[in-house]
């Protein structure tokens, strides 16, 4: 399927790579986790530590998803490592060692999500709204200027319908095109069906389509 | 425009990590967490105000004994709070003629001389409002039931 030329600019003036097939953690060798594991179970805090690196991003991504905010999401990261730990003895192994942390670190940034909202924690701005727009560093000197500023203001709207999603159609919205989850781990972590994050992610899509058409 | 809605939602949660998460998690590892302090500490805390509550309450009954009618407790203790204005100086400036006693000087023998609490009580309860017309009600008479002997044939006579 070719893409449009403005869609093309977007994903030129965001960095971003295509979407992936299959999620980043599939191409880790189970065989290294399972012996990280295992030597973690015996207390080996180095093995843990890999466990960590390995995963550290992915836990990052779904705790910055569920809470837009850089520090936020961080402390939520490392929260939700540090239960992972403690309950290392716990984990039977039923679903995939990543699945179960990112399930965990699922429900740590929900923690924190309902503690902002209930005002329990320091409010901050969502990064989604404070930090810079990549967009908005196009540098001057592009080829094609119009085109540039077309893709900066659709980029722009596309970002503000999709925060203005509902959070159970962003959250998924969000965790379905990070690309690094499949969407049998996005349904484990948010704890509906598979159809029923395929819905959510076809809604979000939906409504944001039908409102930039509107506007 | 669903790729570039997915473009655009990657790009929102695609950030570098800050920080050295590993470093980060192995050093909170060794911190005792502060969730159990807490689960330790509330139920001190809730214990700890439970008896107070008592104590105030137990303590409060003591100084102000409950009373039953509660309206005319109110209207008798002005005049008591007054007392050592009134009767405790007084005798003290002016000793009575016959020589003053210690049952004169105390307070407790100057309530005697207060003029309000009997008046003030029957005016404020009122008995005669309150009290019930006698109902007139007749006797009641039953006529006597009069039951005449069986005879079943049989010799035996029932009554």
């Amino acid at each position: 399927m070719s893409m449009s030329p403005v869609t093309v600019a977007v994903a030129d003036l965001l960095r971003i790579a295509p979407l992936a097939d299959k999620p980043a953690s599939e191409g880790r060798d189970p065989a290294q986790v399972c012996a990280l594991l295992d030597a973690a179970r015996t207390g080996s805090r180095e093995a843990f530590g890999d466990l960590v690196t390995l995963h550290e991003r992915a836990v990052y991504r779904v705790t910055l998803t569920a809470l837009g905010n850089r520090d936020d999401a961080l402390d939520a990261a490392q929260e939700a490592f540090v239960v992972a730990w403690r309950k290392l003895a716990g984990f039977r192994g039923d679903a995939s060692f990543r699945t179960w942390l990112l399930t965990i670190a699922w429900r740590k940034a929900l923690d924190h999500r309902r503690a902002r909202q209930m005002g329990w924690r320091r409010t901050q701005t969502a990064v989604w709204t404070d930090d810079p727009d990549p967009i908005d560093t196009v540098p001057h000197g592009d080829a094609d200027p119009e085109r540039a500023i077309v893709a900066q203001d659709l980029a722009r709207r596309v970002r503000e319908e999709i925060r203005r999603l509902s959070p159970k159609l962003r959250d998924a919205l969000l965790l379905a095109a990070s690309g690094e989850y499949s969407y049998g781990e996005i349904a484990l972590m948010l704890g509906v069906p598979l159809g029923t994050v395929k819905w959510r992610v076809s809604e979000a899509r939906r409504l944001i389509t039908s409102r930039m058409d509107r506007s | 425009m669903d790729r570039l809605i997915d473009d655009v939602a990657r790009g929102m949660t695609d950030m570098n990590l800050p920080l050295d998460l590993r470093a980060a998690v192995l050093e909170r590892l060794d911190r005792r967490p502060s969730w159990r302090l807490a689960w330790l500490a509330a139920p001190v805390a809730v214990a700890a105000t439970l008896a107070l509550a008592i104590t105030l309450r137990d303590h409060r009954a003591t100084v102000n004994p409950p009373t039953v009618n509660a309206p005319v407790a109110q209207n008798v203790s002005k005049p008591v709070l007054d007392l050592p204005v009134v009767d405790v100086a007084e005798p003290v400036r002016k000793p009575i003629s016959p020589g003053p006693s210690a049952a004169a000087m105390s307070p407790i023998r100057s309530l005697t001389a207060l003029p309000g609490p009997r008046a003030l009580v029957a005016r404020d309860i009122q008995p005669d409002a309150l009290a019930i017309p006698l109902l007139d009600m007749k006797p009641i008479v039953t006529e006597p039931i009069a039951i005449r002997t069986i005879d079943d044939g049989s010799g035996r006579h029932f009554e």
